[in-house]
């Protein structure tokens, strides 16, 4: 699991700096370009297939696992009517505007779901981009990241109610690049822009959600990655003025490689980004709660 | 390729992606731990993508990321080469 200072490094440079490349909800995952190519109706159109892919129904009870600004949590409590909405981070930054969403039925909690005890059950998870923070490359090295993974979603199993869904949204592997300059523009952004992090590979998500879920669909949206991620970078390029001023050249450098570097990768195969809906299987003889 | 050439090949890949430990690199056994040469995961993908250049091979990802020895490195050129020697056969008869 990232710690909470990776954490930090990540998401916490300040909320100022990702508003500057992110869309008006702040949503830091992939989008989906389904009939659009705006990347404020993309984003609704995938916090929409997630909301599906959970079957959230109005008077839902709900938990986002790793809920960024809140973006997901406004959306379900406003656009898809869920009674109560519950999101949890790592990011103090994240948790400070969360808290700030005037809404009575949104709450956020600054905790890692290693240490989460829910007030109540659930009737559905979402989980969007916080998939990658579960393991550390070593975790990944070692073969330890499965039983990481499964134990997330042993969490995520005992916290919801016979019946629930859970969307799930996370990058995943495909291929490591041998070309030296990609290799290391790959190892950049795991390493400095994500540190503590590493991308699942499809097969590891499938292996662990046995025995508590079942994966009842599956999509691959590769080329919305790349697409979302020249969104970002074209809007982070238009505010280079404002980012060499206030956070610094270095700071633009990074960002800008880092976008880049990932819209090409995603373009080109060695990462992907998987989707899925997963209907909780109740046989499991574990107790819930 | 003889055992003593596939040795050969891991010493000069990993030469290649770290010229620096050259001399260290020289006294390499099939025991010999790459984390304790100095080899990172990067220098493992950079040593990876010579020895794969050499024998047109792509090694599966999940395969590399267990490689820890030397023997690691061997045991997946061989396993390459055993399942291309048919091919190998025919290029070579041309």
């Amino acid at each position: 699991m990232s710690s909470q200072a990776q954490i930090q490094e990540s998401y916490d440079i300040s909320n100022d700096f990702y508003r500057l490349f992110l869309d008006k909800r702040m949503i830091y995952s992939c989008a989906l370009f389904t009939g659009t190519d705006d990347l404020e109706q993309a984003q609704v159109n995938k916090l929409n297939w997630i909301a599906d892919a959970a079957r959230v129904r109005p008077g839902a009870r709900v938990l986002d696992i790793g809920c960024g600004w809140g973006g997901n949590l406004r959306f379900l409590a406003e656009t898809r009517a869920a009674r109560s909405v519950v999101g949890i981070t790592l990011s103090p930054a994240q948790y400070d505007q969360v808290r700030q969403i005037n809404l009575a039925n949104v709450e956020a909690r600054l905790v890692s779901y290693l240490d989460y005890a829910p007030e109540g059950p659930f009737d559905a998870i979402t989980s969007i981009g916080m998939f990658e923070h579960i393991a550390t490359p070593e975790d990944a090295r070692s073969g330890r990241n499965i039983e990481l993974y499964r134990e997330y979603f042993r969490r995520a199993w005992k916290w919801t109610r016979p019946g629930s869904w859970f969307g799930l949204q996370s990058v995943i592997g495909l291929t490591i690049p041998r070309d030296p300059k990609k290799l290391r523009e790959i190892a950049f952004v795991t390493y400095k822009i994500f540190p503590g992090a590493i991308t699942p590979r499809l097969e590891a998500i499938m292996a662990s959600v046995n025995p508590y879920w079942e994966v009842v669909e599956l999509q691959t949206r590769r080329e919305h990655y790349a697409r979302t991620l020249e969104h970002w970078h074209a809007r982070f390029r238009q505010n280079e003025k404002t980012v060499r001023e206030r956070w610094g050249p270095a700071r633009f450098d990074e960002y800008d490689l880092y976008l880049g570097a990932m819209a090409q990768a995603f373009m080109e195969g060695y990462g992907s980004l998987a989707q899925l809906s997963l209907r909780r299987l109740d046989n499991v003889r574990e107790r819930p709660g | 390729m003889s055992e003593e050439e596939i040795l050969a090949l891991i010493r000069e890949a990993l030469v290649y992606a770290a010229p620096d430990k050259a001399a260290q690199l020289d006294r390499i056994e099939w025991s010999s731990s790459l984390s304790n040469l100095g080899i990172d995961s990067i220098g493992l993908l950079d040593a990876s993508s010579y020895i794969e250049d050499k024998l047109a091979a792509h090694f599966p990802d999940d395969k590399l990321a267990r490689v820890e020895l030397v023997s690691d490195f061997g045991a997946l050129m061989r396993q390459h080469l055993q399942s291309n020697g048919h091919q190998d056969e025919r290029r070579q008869s041309l």
